[in-house]
This record gives C-alpha cells, sequence and structure tokens, in this order.
C-alpha cells in the first residue's frame, strides 16, 4: 500500500510508527520479514502480494545496477572532485598529442549528488518495503485476507489520494529544481570559475572562501557586493509600490461607475501584456536609446539640444528601469487589483461621503488600507519577483552604465543580472553561486516570514 | 428642462474661448518673418503654404468645425451638440500630435524651412494648439458631467499603445536598419512578414514558431494538470508532512532561476533528452509546477460544505476532484493554461542554454533575439518586428478573449485575505 | 519513477557505448548563421577531396563570437572543429580546449601572414588555423564631407562633420575601441610571469591618451552607439565612423559614391599627433580536444582554411583572408575596406595577451567619459580602472 509513499515523504502517525518500527519488525517479524531487509519484497511475494513484491525487487535490481554501473565512479571522486585532469602524450605515429580525458569534476559533483538523492529515495523505498512485508505478516496472522493489488489503487484513488497527486509533480521538482539547486549551492564551496574549468582543469573545495571575499576580504568584490545589494532593495521597493499605486489608481479609474467602455480600456493595456516581454524591453531600449525615437523627437520639438541619456547615465538610468517597470507592470496591477476593488464593501464609501470626505480622503482611509490589507501576500510575491527582476534590467540597460570601481557590474545591475553577467561572460560560476544563495535567503525567509503570518495562512483553516 | 439642468451652461460658454484661442495659435507663424535658406524673405504662413506642408490641413479644419460647434452650442446648448464639440476638440488632438510627429520630416523634405523657424514659431504655436484643445476637450466633458477621467485613460493608453504602434509600423517599414533617426517610416511594404517564411535558410522563422507551439501546448497541458493536482492536494487533502511540503515547495520557487540552468542541462543530458523539444517541455513544466499557490488559495475559497456533501454520499477524493472542484474552478485553470501557455513564446535564456547549437529545435523567442544581434540588426531589424507582432497577434486575441476568467482567476486565488 | 530514471540512465550509457562502433566519421562543424550554406559547400569539396573515407558532417550555429562561450557550456557536445575570434584563445587555452596543430604546421605558418599565426600561438605552440583577418576595425567615412586631408586627423574629422552639421562616430564605451587611444599612445597591456594581466595605462602617456578621450567624448560632432546607430545614421546624420568590415555592406548602401575608409586617424597627446592604435583581430578556426577522430578534424580545418577556401569566404562572404596568396589577390587588393584594414595593420597589436577581466573596467572607464561625468578626475579613473583589470 505505501509503495510509492516515499517520495512524498510520508511519516506514519505515531501509533503506527511504534509498531512498524525497525525495532519491532525484527522482534515480530517472522522469517520472510526479515528476509525483506535484504530481499526486498520477499515477504510480499511469500504473500501473494505478486505484483507488489515485484515491484520492490525490481528497484531494488535495478537499484544495485546503477550504483555498480553508473554511480560509483563519481561517487568515490566526491570528496577531492577528481585527481586525473586531461593527458597529451605525443604519438610519433599519428604525429600528434594523443588526449585522453581527465576527470570532469562538474559531472562528478552533479552526478554524486543526483546519486545521493537516488540513495535517500532508495532508503525510504526499502523502509516502505520493510514494513509492508511486515503489514502483510500483521495481517496473516489476524486471518484476514491480504489487500490485492487492485485495492492499492483504489485506496490511492482516495485516502491516500495525495500521493498519487504528489508523486509525479515531487518527481519533477526533485529532478528540475531540487538537484540542481543543490548542485548550485555546493558550487559556492568550490573554485569553479574560468581559470578551473572542465574538463581540461578541475576544480576543488575550497571552504568559505568565496563567501569571505564577496563579505569583506576582498575590497572590490564587497564593495560592489554592497552598492548592488542596496541598489536591489531600492530597485525593488519602488518597483514594487509604483507599480502597486498606479496600477490601482488606474483600475480605481477605469471601475469608476461613470466610465463607460470599460472593457475597451482594459483590453487595450492588457495589450501590451500579450506583446512578449523581451519584445517590448528591446523596443523601450531602443525608444530610449541615446539615438533613438525619443531623443530625435524632444530634438525636433526643440525641447532640448543635447540628447538625454536615458540608459547611460546612472542616475538617469536608474530612473528610467523604475519608469519602464511601471510601464511594463501597470496592466497586471489593474487586472488583479479591479476584481478585489469591486469587492470593497460600497457602504463605506456611502457614509464617507455623507461626511463630506473628498475622493482623496476617501482613497487614503478606505481604498488603500482594505488593499494593503487583502494584498500583502501579492505585495510579498511581487517584492520577491521584483529583487529576482531579470528581464527589466537586463534587456533596457544589460545592469549598465558601467563605473570603473565596480567589479564586473554597472549602476543598475541587481544581483540577479550580476550573477548572470558572471556565470555566462565571465563563467565565474563560484561567486555567481555565492551570490545566488544570499539572494536566495533573503528571498525565502521574507516570503516564510509573511506567508505564515498573513491572513492567507491563518485564515486557511477558516473555510474548512 | 430636467435635460437642459444636466449641461452646465456657465462651462458651455468658455468653449468656444478656447476654440478661437486655437485659431490664433494657427496664425502665430504668419506674425514673424522669416529668413529661408535661399535667403528670401518670406512671412511664415506663406512659407507653411508654399512649402505644400499638408498636415496643416486637417488641423485648421478640425479647429474651424471645433470654433463652430462650440459657438452654436452656445447659443443652443444640448447634449447632441456638446458630444460634436467633443469629437471636433479629438480630432483636433489627433492631428495636431500627427502634425508634430510629421513636421520636422515635412520641413526637411522641403528643404527650405531653416530649423529656428520650426523650433521658434511654428513648435510653440502647435503646442499651445494641442493644449488649448485638450483644455476645451475638459471643459466640454465638465459641460456633460461626464468623467473626465477620459482625458487622463486616452493619455495613458496612448503612451501605454505607442510603443506597440511604434513596432507595428516598423514592421512594415520598407526600408532596413534599427536606429533611424525618424519615426513614421519613409515607405511601407509586407515583405518582412513574406520574407520571415519564404527566406527560411539562415532564419528559419516558420519551424520556430512550430516549434514553439508544440513546445507551449504542451507544457500548458502538462503544467495545468499538475500545478491543479498540487493546488487541490494542499488545499483539500489532509495529511502528514503537508505544511512542511508547502513551505518547501515556496521556498523551492524563490531561487534564481537560471543559476540552475547549467545543471538542468546536464541531468537532460544524461536522460538523453538534451536539445530535444521534449526537454524543453520538461524544463518549463518543471518550473511553472512551482507557482501553484495562487491555484490553490483559489481552490481554498470553494466552500467546503460541496465536496464534504459528496463525500458523505459515498465519492472518492478523485471523484471530487474531478466532479466538484474541477467544474467550478474555470477562471483559475484558464489562468494557469495561460500562464503556462505564454512561458516558451517568451523565454530566451534557458532555450538557449538548452539547445545551444542545435539551430532547428530554436523557440521563435530565441530565434527572434538572435536577430538582434551585432551582425544581424541592421539587416533583420524590421523583421524582427514583423515576428514579433506574429507573436503577439495570438497570446492578444486569447487574453482579449479570456481577460474575464484570468481577472477572476488571480483575484480568487492571490490575494485571498 | 526513480526506478524510470535509473533505468533511462543505463539504457543511455548502452546507446552511447554502441554509438562509437559506428563507422562513418562523424564530425561536428560550427560556424555563424551567415555562413551556413557556405560551409555546407565547403565540406562537399572536403568530402570529395577524401573519396576513401565515409564522413557524417553535421552542422551547427554557433558564431564566432560566441564559441568560447559555448563550447565551455558543454565541451563534449561542442563541434570538432569550430571557428572563433582570436580574442578567445586564451580562456579556450586555460579550459584546455584546443588541439595542438602538429601536423602540417611549417606549411600553415608559412602560408598565413605572421601576425594570424602570432594569434593563434602560444609560446611556440600553434594552437589553431587562421581563418581570416578581418576581425579588426578601421575609419569609414563619407567622401563629400571629409576630404582625404582632413581624414588624416581625429581633430580634422571632427572639424569637418561638425562644420556640415553631421557626427563622427566611435563606440568609446568599448574596450574593444577604446583600447586604440591607449595603445597609440604607448600603452601596453601584457601578462606577467604567473599569467596575471598587466596594464600600464594609468601612466603618464596613459593619462593623456585619457585626456584625449576627454577631449573627444565632449567634442559636440562626437557621437557613439552600437553598430546599429552607426549603419542606421551613415550618410544622413553620420559623416565617419570607426567599425569593422562586417559593416562593409550596410554602410556602402548607404553612401554610395561617396563610400570610404581607411586607417584610424591621429590625435593629439601632450600637443602632438599620434596615430592610433587598434586591436588586430583574426578568426581562428580549432579542433576540440574531446573530438573523437582528431586527425580528420585536423585535416578538416585545415582544407577549411586553405587558401582556395579563404578566396571563397572572401568572395561569399567578403571576408579578409589571412592567406598570404589569397590576400594577394587582385580583388582582395580591391576591396576598400580590407584595404583600410590593411593599412591600420601596421600599427595594431595582438590580442593575445587580454584577458576577460580587462573589458568590463574599460567599458566603464568609456561610459562614464561618454556621461560626461566629471566627478572623479582622469587620472583616478584610469587609477581604478587599472586596479580593476589587473585584479
Amino acid at each position: 500500500m505505501r509503495a510509492i509513499s516515499h517520495v512524498s515523504a510520508l511519516a506514519p502517525s505515531s501509533e503506527q510508527e511504534g509498531i512498524l518500527s525497525f525495532k519491532n519488525i525484527l522482534q515480530h517479524g517472522d522469517a520472510a520479514t526479515r528476509a525483506s531487509f535484504l530481499i526486498m519484497g520477499f515477504g510480499c511475494l511469500k504473500r501473494r502480494q505478486f505484483i507488489k513484491g515485484m515491484l520492490y525487487l525490481a528497484a531494488q535490481v535495478l537499484f544495485f545496477a546503477y550504483m555498480i554501473g553508473f554511480a560509483w565512479q563519481y561517487l568515490g571522486k566526491l570528496g577531492t572532485l577528481g585527481d586525473q585532469a586531461m593527458r597529451r602524450e605525443w604519438s610519433e605515429a599519428r604525429q600528434i598529442y594523443v588526449r585522453t580525458p581527465g576527470d570532469n569534476s562538474m559531472l562528478i559533483l552533479l552526478f554524486s549528488v543526483m546519486s545521493l538523492l537516488l540513495i535517500i529515495g532508495f532508503a525510504l523505498l526499502w523502509r516502505a518495503s520493510v514494513r509492508a512485508s511486515y503489514k502483510a505478516q500483521l495481517v496473516e496472522e489476524k486471518g484476514k485476507k491480504q489487500p490485492t493489488f487492485a485495492d492499492t489503487i483504489r485506496a490511492l484513488m482516495d485516502k491516500q489520494f495525495h500521493v498519487t497527486m504528489l508523486t509525479l509533480p515531487t518527481v519533477m521538482i526533485i529532478a528540475f529544481t531540487v538537484l540542481p539547486i543543490i548542485f548550485m549551492i555546493l558550487i559556492a564551496f568550490t573554485n569553479f570559475d574560468a581559470d578551473h574549468q572542465p574538463p581540461g582543469n578541475m576544480f576543488t573545495w575550497v571552504g568559505l572562501k568565496n563567501f569571505t571575499e564577496v563579505f569583506w576580504s576582498d575590497a572590490l568584490k564587497a564593495g560592489t557586493f554592497g552598492q548592488i545589494l542596496v541598489w536591489t532593495l531600492v530597485w525593488a521597493v519602488f518597483a514594487t509600490f509604483s507599480n502597486y499605486f498606479f496600477g490601482m489608481i488606474l483600475a480605481l479609474m477605469i471601475n469608476k461607475k461613470t466610465v463607460r467602455l470599460k472593457k475597451l480600456w482594459r483590453t487595450i493595456f492588457v495589450i501590451t501584456i500579450a506583446v512578449p516581454q523581451f519584445v517590448s524591453l528591446m523596443l523601450m531600449s531602443q525608444i530610449l536609446h541615446d539615438q533613438g525615437p525619443l531623443n530625435t523627437l524632444l530634438k525636433q520639438w526643440g525641447f532640448i539640444s543635447e540628447n538625454i541619456p536615458f540608459l547611460t547615465n546612472a542616475t538617469f538610468a536608474r530612473i528610467t528601469v523604475v519608469v519602464v517597470n511601471i510601464w511594463v507592470g501597470i496592466p497586471y496591477t489593474m487586472l488583479i487589483t479591479s476584481g478585489i476593488l469591486m469587492n470593497i464593501p460600497a457602504d463605506l464609501y456611502e457614509s464617507a461621503s455623507i461626511d463630506g470626505a473628498s475622493p482623496v480622503r476617501m482613497f487614503m482611509s478606505i481604498t488603500l488600507p482594505y488593499m494593503l490589507f487583502v494584498t500583502t501576500p501579492y505585495l510579498i510575491t511581487a517584492f520577491v519577483g521584483n529583487i529576482n527582476n531579470f528581464n527589466v534590467i537586463y534587456l533596457l540597460t544589460r545592469g549598465g552604465p558601467l563605473v570603473t570601481d565596480y567589479y564586473q557590474a554597472g549602476k543598475t545591475d541587481l544581483l540577479v543580472t550580476w550573477l548572470y553577467k558572471l556565470t555566462v561572460d565571465k563563467q565565474n560560476y563560484s561567486l555567481a553561486s555565492t551570490i545566488g544563495i544570499f539572494v536566495f535567503i533573503i528571498c525565502a525567509s521574507m516570503s516564510l516570514i509573511v506567508y505564515n503570518l498573513s491572513g492567507s495562512s491563518r485564515k486557511e483553516e477558516e473555510f474548512q | 428642462m430636467k435635460k437642459k439642468m444636466n449641461l452646465r451652461l456657465d462651462l458651455v460658454r468658455l468653449i468656444p474661448v478656447c476654440a478661437l484661442g486655437m485659431a490664433i495659435t494657427l496664425l502665430l507663424p504668419w506674425l514673424h518673418t522669416v529668413q529661408t535658406l535661399g535667403a528670401v524673405t518670406h512671412n511664415g504662413l506663406d512659407l507653411v503654404k508654399s512649402q505644400n506642408l499638408l498636415h496643416m490641413t486637417p488641423l485648421t479644419a478640425a479647429g474651424v468645425a471645433a470654433i463652430l460647434l462650440s459657438v452654436i452650442a452656445l447659443l443652443k446648448p444640448s447634449k447632441a451638440l456638446l458630444i460634436a464639440v467633443a469629437a471636433a476638440l479629438s480630432a483636433c488632438v489627433l492631428s495636431g500630435v500627427y502634425a508634430l510627429l510629421t513636421l520636422k520630416r515635412a520641413a526637411d523634405a522641403s528643404g527650405l524651412l531653416t530649423q529656428a523657424f520650426l523650433m521658434r514659431d511654428l513648435g510653440p504655436g502647435l503646442w499651445l494648439y494641442l493644449i488649448l484643445a485638450v483644455v476645451g476637450l475638459f471643459l466640454t466633458l465638465r459641460a456633460m458631467r461626464e468623467p473626465i477621467e477620459y482625458i487622463v485613460l486616452t493619455v495613458m493608453a496612448s503612451v501605454w499603445l505607442l510603443p506597440i504602434v511604434w513596432l507595428v509600423l516598423t514592421a512594415f517599414r520598407q526600408e532596413s536598419g534599427a536606429y533611424t533617426p525618424y519615426i513614421m517610416p519613409k515607405g511601407y511594404t509586407w515583405n518582412n512578414f513574406t520574407r520571415l517564411f519564404t527566406e527560411t535558410a539562415q532564419f528559419s522563422f516558420p519551424r520556430w514558431y512550430l516549434n514553439t507551439l508544440v513546445v507551449a501546448v504542451f507544457t500548458c497541458v502538462f503544467t495545468t494538470a499538475m500545478v491543479l493536482m498540487i493546488s487541490y492536494t494542499f488545499s483539500r487533502l489532509r495529511f502528514p508532512a503537508r505544511k512542511k511540503l508547502m513551505n518547501i515547495g515556496l521556498i523551492l520557487g524563490m531561487f534564481p532561476g537560471f543559476m540552475s540552468m547549467i545543471a538542468v542541462y546536464h541531468i537532460l543530458k544524461a536522460i538523453g533528452l538534451a536539445k530535444s523539444l521534449v526537454s524543453l517541455v520538461m524544463v518549463y513544466t518543471g518550473g511553472g509546477i512551482l507557482n501553484y499557490f495562487i491555484a490553490k488559495g483559489f481552490f481554498d475559497t470553494i466552500p467546503h460544505s460541496l465536496d464534504e456533501a459528496a463525500t458523505i454520499d459515498g465519492a472518492s477524493k478523485n471523484l471530487v476532484f474531478w466532479k466538484i472542484i474541477l467544474p467550478s474552478s474555470t477562471p483559475i485553470v484558464v489562468y494557469t493554461a495561460i500562464t503556462a501557455f505564454i512561458a516558451p513564446w517568451v523565454d530566451f535564456i534557458f532555450v538557449s542554454v538548452i539547445m545551444k547549437d542545435e539551430y532547428q529545435n530554436y523557440t521563435v523567442a530565441l530565434g527572434l533575439f538572435r536577430m538582434l544581434e551585432r551582425e544581424h540588426i541592421y539587416e533583420y531589424f524590421t523583421r524582427f518586428c514583423a515576428g514579433a507582432v506574429l507573436v503577439a497577434i495570438p497570446i492578444t486575441l486569447l487574453f482579449i478573449n479570456i481577460q474575464k476568467f484570468y481577472v477572476e482567476g488571480v483575484t480568487g486565488g492571490a490575494v485571498k485575505g | 519513477m526513480k526506478r524510470l530514471l535509473s533505468l533511462a540512465l543505463v539504457l543511455c550509457m548502452l546507446l552511447s557505448a554502441s554509438a562509437s562502433f559506428a563507422e562513418d566519421i562523424a564530425l561536428k562543424v560550427w560556424g555563424s548563421q551567415d555562413d551556413q550554406a557556405m560551409l555546407q559547400e565547403m565540406v562537399e569539396s572536403f568530402k570529395a577531396a577524401n573519396e576513401g573515407k565515409t564522413y557524417d558532417i553535421t552542422f551547427g550555429v554557433v558564431g564566432e563570437p560566441d564559441a568560447k562561450t559555448k563550447y565551455l557550456e558543454d565541451p563534449e557536445e561542442a563541434a570538432d572543429v569550430f571557428a572563433f575570434a582570436n580574442d578567445q584563445l586564451y580562456d579556450l587555452l586555460s579550459a584546455d580546449a584546443l588541439y595542438e596543430v602538429t601536423i602540417n604546421k611549417d606549411a600553415i605558418v608559412a602560408a598565413n601572414v605572421p601576425g594570424s599565426i602570432e594569434a593563434a600561438s602560444s609560446g611556440d605552440h600553434l594552437y589553431a588555423y587562421p581563418m581570416t583577418a578581418d576581425n579588426g576595425y578601421f575609419l569609414y567615412y563619407d567622401k563629400s564631407v571629409i576630404s582625404e586631408e582632413q581624414v588624416q586627423t581625429l581633430d580634422g574629422i571632427l572639424e569637418a562633420a561638425q562644420a556640415a552639421g553631421k557626427k563622427m562616430f566611435m563606440d568609446v564605451s568599448n574596450g574593444w575601441y577604446i583600447a586604440s587611444f591607449f595603445l597609440g599612445a604607448g600603452g601596453i597591456l601584457g601578462l606577467d610571469e604567473n599569467g596575471k594581466q598587466t596594464c600600464d595605462f594609468n601612466n603618464e602617456n596613459g593619462v593623456a591618451a585619457g585626456e584625449a578621450i576627454k577631449a573627444l567624448t565632449a567634442h559636440e560632432a562626437f557621437l557613439t552607439g552600437d553598430d546599429a546607430i552607426l549603419t542606421g545614421g551613415m550618410g544622413t546624420t553620420i559623416a565617419a565612423g570607426v567599425s569593422g568590415t562586417w559593416n562593409a555592406d550596410a554602410i556602402k548602401e548607404k553612401l554610395g559614391d561617396n563610400y570610404a575608409a581607411t586607417k584610424l586617424p591621429t590625435f593629439t597627446v601632450n600637443g602632438e599627433q599620434v596615430q592610433m592604435g587598434s586591436f588586430a583581430g583574426f578568426k581562428l578556426m580549432g579542433v576540440n580536444t574531446m573530438t573523437m577522430y582528431p586527425e580528420e578534424a585536423m585535416a578538416l580545418a585545415e582544407f577549411l582554411t586553405n587558401e582556395e577556401n579563404q578566396i571563397k569566404r572572401f568572395e561569399v562572404r567578403a571576408m579578409g583572408p589571412s592567406n598570404i596568396n589569397a590576400a594577394a589577390s587582385e580583388a582582395v587588393q580591391a576591396n576598400v575596406a580590407l584595404a583600410a584594414l590593411a593599412e591600420q595593420a601596421q600599427f595594431a597589436v595582438g590580442q593575445k595577451d587580454v584577458l576577460g577581466n580587462y573589458w568590463s573596467p574599460a567599458e566603464a572607464f568609456g561610459t562614464t567619459m561618454e556621461a560626461k561625468d566629471y566627478a572623479k578626475d582622469v587620472k583616478t579613473l584610469l587609477d581604478e580602472m587599472v586596479a580593476a583589470i589587473t585584479q
């Protein structure tokens, strides 16, 4: 019955835990159950649960084949990340240097992590198989009929439905998110950079060196990191709240009772969402370019005689990215807030207008507090999204304008764009990973705290 | 009687004043005598006429119409007349903006007008004309007791639409090149579109378009299915470790995605799927399913009494999902599906890491991105715009048609209090 | 699912093992998008020239500027034979990416211009096959605006452009172009004994060059931007611009009869006229160390860069040959852009000793100058720049 439960890291309830503890099973299990410790599914097979038993056995065989045939060569070198670089030997006969591939540190690390995850998974499966054998034994001792494979399936459709539902997504998440994340976190503890590139060279563990460098010991890197961190937070605050307020004001205007053609107005703004973001941002960077149409127009109209350095002067560029982000983001906020705005109880406004409150007053004392209360989770998501807002920055300014006292970065660079440039342009993976971990910690702790304190999480049960 | 009371007559009186002011600004050039490049002295209006700057005609026509209509409205105020005045004033604004956009080109083309004349006389006149027209519009709306939000909304709508209009114009532009020192194209053509489909040796746009469509459809199906599975489980089923798993999911979603790209690529390579469209579907699905929080929030709002009743009637959890939850979740299904469908159209980073040199399996976003590289931008910029328009069309249609669901889904889920 | 995964892994290993038994010589070639059709023709003639063997040659679209990045993402999957720009040589060597050229080395060295061999070598070892000698820059100008005499000096160009209400274009916020001032003033980018970057752009001459850059960027007729700006405005708003052969067609189209190109001008350092330097750029073809068929890959790389194919490359794509005989042909000599490049070549220096750390700080200095941000003086900025470069 628990054939797949390992995947969802399902912990049995405490009383079951007692009966199904290994100690108890070892004491009370019969020979077949005990044999299941070595040969998975043995107990099930013996008690005529053929399909389940065979599945366990097959899993065990495949696992051992995998470990011996594939994983071992990598796991064995995890400690050093490889000791033999690519070799070259002169071959007189062929008149070339013959190459023999050496260890590839990156693959060693990656496949080791993968194998470790598989080992954990296998351990859970093994525990489940032992328990399944013991359960079958208990059922037999009580003289009941063994559940058939069909029964198991039925349970998976009802009582164990969460197992059915979560298995596939969990596997996907482990393969494409968890495994890569562990890999990249480990990279931060190595010296994987342009001078230690596999397959020609190997990299190895360096402990906390990258962290100390970024945070204090290397003045240039630490200084850059500090300034970029400050700008990232400033940017996230401005980008989030400017979008939030202007989007809400737009939604309020469209929602106003006397305004007609509501659908048309909304559609106009929605069109800008539909143009792929990288296209609209590339367009924006063209439009705002020193030689772009906007400067051309302003000059033709006689407002300016010199081009305005929208994207090339630090201050201008910082303002520009925030403004363009408003252009990009308002339609989304408008869509999201217009529904909620309509939910604000109308009598609040009525009593306020009887008291003679001005529209601004009503916005400040009714709309805003209500919206802030209701949309806190959305704001947090938006804030974290802006800390990681790669597209807007990278496509508009590429982080520029660069300055001489930053390490490989410019004045509008966020931590994410900096780490992207470090990875793609400079192959400095270890430094990038270090920054990535830091970004990750900020975002994760913030959203965890807010989600778990906010109404969304606490009121969850109210609907039940 | 009551109808007339609805209009604010004091404001109606001010409208003709504005309109007359507009007429005067049009005459501003006449006040100055100007030297042309040919060293002959003219007065400004002569020049405007003789150089055939035709965009002045609609401007004048709209202005005259505004004066006439507003005077009639003054004598015999009625709602219909004021609407006509508003229309005339809007025409003034439109023609004014068009004149502003083309003025310099027309002047340059004539080869006679000096820069100073444009800046000093014609320019300010036009600007005053525009401002007065907007003030007139404002007054008209107030007089009709219509919300002045229309003006703000129109201005905003044009700011939001102008880049899109520019994109479309450039897509039809005849001459190639990126940063042209003028706004309106010199000539229009369909060639940029047809060449995307005929000249495929270097940029096989049709193939990429098809790739993206296929990937988007599959990603959409898988992601939607899995997101619904996860959010239903977290919203409706109670099991140990539920809270823990939800928090883990939340945290995982915070990791900057492209940090894991390289690892993802090697994993895909290890299972023999690198550089294939299948791998793209897997990657987008893997990334998309972590966004289950909105859907989960939406499910939370569906009353529990419904599924409890069904459970008492003996329905399994599986059945409850299909018969109770799913039918009442159209908005969130649509929301999730759209978000998943769009991802492959807009991503160019993951796809470049995964596809590398496998040119045939590019998606349209990466292909378009490549057109802007330094060696290609001059020749391909207009085709890039054409391609972008082709990408935007289906997504726009999709959005317009299911906007309602999108709004309901996201408001129901994202921000449940 | 995990079972499936491991199964897939095992299957995958079996498959890759069996694939190596195939008899065809499987090679992959990388080239830029524009080169694909031409490369296919070349490979067909290569097959025709080696009839005894069966080849399975495939193509991947990776242009020369991206070759290093794409190679390092996954060397195993990278092409066996790939073209790259010579500034990537150092990084490729430090990743041990290139097979040393040992077969026919002398013939190759003799056939190509010394600069290209130097650019493809480290010490006495040759690591790549020179393919083109056109990856440098020079000056395009509008004959109707700037006279042949004026074009000799930077001041003359600026003066002429300003008189006509036009601009002189140079992408100063780019380490590649901005170097021409420092190199012209005698600055040196080199490597110390530990392989670390050295740079003297902040010495007296460097500061003088920095001041010259400041004066240029502050000039009314100066215009910066990327290539798209140049090609977009040439002829209408731009009278002269510094760029390379890849823009030759677009600029020719724009300027028509007024199309002209020449070496970079001289500029003023401490009151004297000094010739601007430049980076000499070559495109090279390398053989991947991970290849299964080193000899065959080398033969292919050699074939793709031989005299005949360099001429073809010139005819089809107007790429300047590095092959001495090919470069001497009349057609090449008559090409305006390549002639200008050759003229500039005598003042050009190799790019081999320029490491990855050079580019961003140099760009940062150029950006600061272009933005006319004079909060710090030139000397301070150059000190910071050099500190970051030699970091």
